[in-house]
């Protein structure tokens, strides 16, 4: 779920580039200043830990003079990546978020767009009342809401079930929907947000234009509004499908009601309970596995959207 | 900046978060170095110390603080359940406290890291083996001369009933787990809606119990080695009684503990009785409030007449670890923690299964609990924690073997395995998972 990131670094990313051109080089001393806090604090808490965690999967755990023998650590080169790469649990992982992805973002982007457009078309106070409704969920932090879902989906405290409707949301058959749910529930209202603010750099005239050709409001949303919001739509959604990725909260609390969701059930639990076994080196490879992963598919993704942007 | 670094700055900008996890995690060299003799330090002496006693801790740390002059114990609060990342942690960045709690099961898995500091030399522990539980002794030497911490409380397994359903419903207090079966059988001929007791897959740490008081020992040490002896008869016994349970549809499976289903079948009476550790009776008290009176507490059932024995779900001791300063001032804390007087009545005057064997003839037992309609519970505890076999080990990889046995649970609960298969796979796992950590093990044949 990284749509800020992705809307900020490209927006910013235009406005440096002017900037540049208006200061000339004389001035890299205030931009030193302005963008050294950020290349500072990027430096400590990014490219320091990811190089950290880069040594530490190099590693393996050796003992000598059996079980409670004496512990060393030994370069092992790029034996824990071989292990993870074949780890069944890993590859299992990995599946599960995309069938997860699959569900979830779809959905999502789906509604968030519907509900977009039709607040596009509602009256202005009205818009920004149910706007602020629908972006409640994502202010409920993701455990809270998870616990709260976790009730909804037990048998015995699920209302549904109150009035004799058993739906087994907890079951392997539907744990992915039913996570997929929270993903739907929390998120939507952020996407609804970058909808919105994306229909309203459509230009007024444009619209006006159509109107006074004759176009109905559905014909302005489906033939119009849309096309134009398009790449906005694109691009949250290819950020969303990377965040999935990190899908681990939801997956946790409900493993505590549960019986479909494993310890290793998403390959960022694999690599807590890899570190919660003090298997450091292998929950550091797994991390940076995943970390690559998201890296190639960011970038391929802010490529293939560049490249469709222009 | 060009435009392909702009956009790797961006892409490492989000992919990085990833790696994040671990990051934060650091490099280790183990305190392999020779250990100091444990003597007395010169001067005051000040100590860390970490846990995550809820009630009365820094009152017994200050009560503590004030009768040792010497020697101050400074307290810091952690999680139970994430404590043992957090010690991992300070043991990579070599900030590891002196003192810590650690629940029993996971005291090898710390002296496998090499973690723990032997005490046994440590004059203020000597004897000690005679102030404690015999089974929670065991527990900290691992069958050892050395002690790697000492026993502060423990939490054995009872069955915790509702008189008013057993009455209602004609059931007899079980005394055997075949008459715990027939009440079951009873019970849903009478009423299919409420259920003898719950059980599922993440009450693992109940299904360890379970194995440790029908007498299977599928965790020893044999030598250099470990053994894992998950298939044997008594295992076999332990799966397929509980196996029977599931299919007969005698047990709610759908209630783990620590939810809100579990609470519900609790105020609810879904469920006529609940296997539990001495500790699950504050929250029970609490979560079941509207119920009071109403319950009553039982030994486990025997697997057969007169061999009832026990087992333990948590409690924790107090462990030294290695790269201490002060051995010597940190056995004197774990060891009055553990077994004064002074701390026993800070730490259990309100409830509470202490290790110490004082305390068990102290008289706090005998007290009456209204909420179980007058009976001294913690009696029947403490009868519990005598009968516990003290040669039940656990795993260098209990961790990891708790998720695997959850993991596979999950499959026997839901009808694509069974509880026995449940076993093998966990065995299966545990192996390859103590290899890759180049811990010798040794597989036990399964029964025939």
């Amino acid at each position: 779920m990284t749509a800020t990131s992705a809307t900020t670094v490209t927006s910013a990313g235009r406005g440096e580039r002017a900037t540049a051109r208006r200061l000339g080089r004389g001035r890299l001393r205030t931009r030193a200043l302005f963008l050294g806090p950020f290349y500072v604090g990027f430096a400590l808490f990014f490219v320091l830990p990811i190089g950290y965690a880069i040594v530490q999967s190099l590693f393996v755990v050796e003992r000598t003079g059996g079980v409670f023998g004496t512990v060393s650590t030994r370069f092992a080169g790029l034996a824990q990546y071989a292990r993870v790469l074949t780890d069944p649990d890993f590859l299992q992982g990995l599946g599960r978020v995309a069938g997860f992805a699959l569900i979830q973002v779809p959905t999502m982007t789906a509604a968030a767009v519907v509900i977009g457009l039709l607040l596009a078309s509602t009256a202005p106070r009205a818009a920004a009342v149910i706007r602020s409704i629908v972006f409640l969920p994502y202010a409920v932090p993701t455990v809270i809401a998870g616990i709260m879902w976790a009730s909804l989906y037990q048998p015995s405290t699920s209302p549904l079930d109150q009035v004799g409707i058993t739906i087994p949301w907890l079951s392997g058959q539907l744990i992915l929907v039913s996570i997929a749910n929270i993903g739907l529930w929390a998120w939507t209202g952020f996407n609804v947000l970058i909808v919105v603010s994306a229909l309203t750099s459509v230009p007024t005239e444009v619209i006006e234009a159509a109107r006074l050709d004759g176009a109905s409001e559905m014909r302005i949303a489906v033939g119009l509004k849309l096309p134009l919001i398009l790449p906005t739509v694109v691009m949250s959604t290819l950020f969303a499908l990377i965040g999935c990725l990190q899908l681990f909260s939801e997956p946790v609390i409900l493993r505590t009601v549960s019986t479909a969701i494993s310890s290793t059930y998403t390959p960022n639990m694999l690599a807590l309970s890899a570190a919660a076994g003090n298997a450091y080196g292998r929950a550091a490879a797994i991390s940076v596995v995943l970390a690559l992963i998201t890296f190639v598919m960011s970038l391929g993704l802010l490529r293939l959207v560049r490249r469709a942007g222009r | 900046m060009s435009k392909l670094h702009r956009t790797i700055a961006a892409a490492v900008l989000i992919g990085l978060s990833a790696a994040g996890l671990t990051a934060c995690s650091s490099s280790s060299t183990p305190g392999a170095a020779e250990e100091s003799a444990c003597t007395p330090s010169k001067g005051k002496v000040t100590l860390t110390y970490w846990s995550w006693i809820s009630q009365g801790l820094d009152k017994v740390v200050a009560s503590f603080n004030a009768s040792h002059p010497d020697i101050t114990v400074k307290v810091n609060t952690i999680v139970g359940g994430e404590a043992y990342q957090d010690y991992y942690n300070s043991f990579k960045a070599g900030k590891s406290p002196d003192l810590g709690m650690i629940e029993y099961d996971r005291i090898p898995e710390f002296r496998a890291a090499d973690r723990l500091r032997d005490i046994s030399a440590c004059k203020p522990v000597a004897g000690l083996k005679d102030r404690v539980l015999p089974f929670s002794y065991d527990q900290v030497t691992l069958g050892t001369d050395a002690v790697y911490a000492t026993p502060t409380d423990v939490g054995t397994l009872g069955l915790y009933y509702r008189r008013d359903l057993f009455k209602q419903y004609g059931l007899a207090e079980p005394t055997t787990w075949a008459e715990f079966e027939a009440d079951a059988e009873k019970l849903k001929a009478a009423n299919p809606k409420i259920k003898m007791a719950s059980l599922t897959p993440q009450d693992v740490s109940t299904v360890n119990g379970l194995m440790w008081q029908a007498g299977a020992r599928p965790f020893s040490y044999e030598g250099d080695s470990f053994a894992l002896d998950m298939k044997s008869a008594t295992m076999t016994k332990v799966a397929d009684y509980w196996q029977r349970m599931i299919d007969e549809k005698l047990i709610d499976t759908s209630a783990p503990p620590f939810s809100p289903a579990l609470y519900a079948a609790w105020n609810k009476g879904t469920i006529a009785s609940y296997i539990g550790p001495s500790w699950m009776s504050f929250i029970l008290q609490q979560s079941a409030a509207g119920t009071s009176g109403k319950w009553g507490v039982l030994p486990l059932p025997a697997w057969s007449e007169g061999e009832r024995g026990g087992g333990s779900w948590g409690g924790a001791a107090t462990s030294v670890f290695k790269g201490s300063k002060h051995p010597y001032e940190a056995a004197v804390f774990a060891n009055w923690l553990s077994t004064s007087p002074e701390a026993n009545t800070i730490l259990f005057g309100g409830g509470g299964q202490s290790a110490s064997t004082k305390w068990a003839t102290s008289g706090a037992y005998d007290k009456p609990f209204p909420f179980f309609g007058g009976q001294p519970v913690s009696q029947v505890f403490d009868r519990s924690a005598k009968e516990t076999s003290p040669s039940f080990q656990w795993a260098p990889d209990q961790t990891n073997v708790n998720g695997y046995l959850q993991d596979a649970l999950a499959g026997a609960f839901t009808g694509s395995s069974t509880i026995k298969e449940a076993f093998a796979a966990t065995q299966q796992k545990a192996v390859a998972d103590l290899k890759s950590q180049s811990i010798p093990v040794v597989e036990k044949q399964a029964a025939p």
